[in-house]
């Protein structure tokens, strides 16, 4: 196997060449017993009946508004534990305040049909999908969408627990 | 409360969306229980709606007509019964604010998206049982269903 140079063309396609100046390892399959992360803003937690739980609000998809704001056209953004920390997740990337985190699982995930594909990103090797929840179906199938809400609900009720609670100003 | 039955008001496509203690039958179903929400008063909830309207204190962006409309939604709901008090009102990922009354496993959700659309969600335990597209209805002060 050639080594990665670590230029590359695009996310997913690395330059393969022979003069090695920067060996860059590959990111490994994402595994079934790989433990997924998702932030979890203040207001979302806790769900007032069951405390351990956060709302379905949480795997909901961001929507679709316009072609130039598409929300979570691609699927549900995820962390794979193995790449990132539950503090470093509770960081919000833009605001830089600190959210709640809550995890599941990636074979919880595939119990419910649910596939889970990595999307790393040069800044964030942990970023990941869950693409059957995802902004397009959410807005153009009634049924889809029934479905994603059904299975956000599943997911909040069954198959996650909070694992990071930030202080209440998030600061 | 937000109608959170389903009952067609005419012939036509368009449910009203009407607050569950209209129907005497849903009033055990969905009432909030004010005293383990003791902590949830109305007052609390307008304040914190008027500072996130105003831009304070929203650990996410809010649109700002949808805040406006999620504080005047607020104050017509205190003002017809106090009791309806939601267990938990929130801003969305989708820059909204999400009103959620629960009663035991069931759980009704309303997302304010802007100053006319909305989006209504209920379930019974981990079972949806209602989906809607909501839109205000000015005249009657409450939201119509384009679909369900």
């Amino acid at each position: 196997m050639p080594n990665l140079n670590g230029t590359r063309t695009n996310k997913h396609t690395a330059r393969y060449t022979h003069s090695v100046t920067e060996p860059r390892s590959p990111i490994p399959a994402i595994r079934d017993s790989e433990t997924l992360l998702r932030r979890v803003p203040p207001s979302w937690y806790p769900d007032k009946s069951r405390p351990d739980r956060p709302s379905f609000d949480v795997f909901l998809p961001k929507r679709w508004v316009s072609e130039k704001e598409r929300g979570d056209h691609n699927g549900l953004s995820v962390n794979r534990e193995w790449f990132t920390t539950r503090t470093k997740v509770a960081i919000h990337p833009d605001t830089k305040k600190k959210q709640h985190v809550v995890q599941t699982s990636v074979s919880l995930l595939h119990g419910i049909n649910l596939s889970v594909v990595e999307d790393y990103q040069d800044d964030d090797l942990s970023h990941a999908l869950i693409p059957e929840i995802n902004s397009l179906d959410y807005k153009n199938d009634k049924e889809k969408k029934k479905w994603i809400k059904y299975i956000a609900r599943k997911i909040a009720l069954d198959l996650c627990e909070m694992v990071y609670i930030c202080p209440t100003n998030g600061d | 409360m937000t109608r959170l039955d389903s009952k067609p008001t005419d012939g036509s496509s368009t449910w009203r969306y009407r607050r569950a203690f209209d129907e005497p039958t849903n009033r055990n179903l969905l009432m909030i229980d004010t005293v383990s929400r003791s902590e949830l008063k109305w007052n609390d909830l307008i304040k914190q709606l008027e500072s996130w309207r105003d831009g304070i204190g929203a650990d996410i962006e809010v649109d700002l007509a949808a805040s406006r409309r999620a504080l005047a939604y607020a104050q017509l709901l205190s003002s017809i019964d106090e009791q309806q008090i939601p267990s938990r009102v929130g801003p969305t990922i989708n820059k909204g604010i999400a009103f959620e009354w629960e009663n035991g496993d069931l759980v009704a959700h309303l997302e304010i998206l802007d100053d006319y659309k909305a989006e209504y969600t209920q379930f019974d335990g981990s079972q949806l049982v209602g989906d809607a597209e909501l839109e205000w209805n000015e005249n009657e002060q409450t939201y119509s269903a384009i679909y369900s």
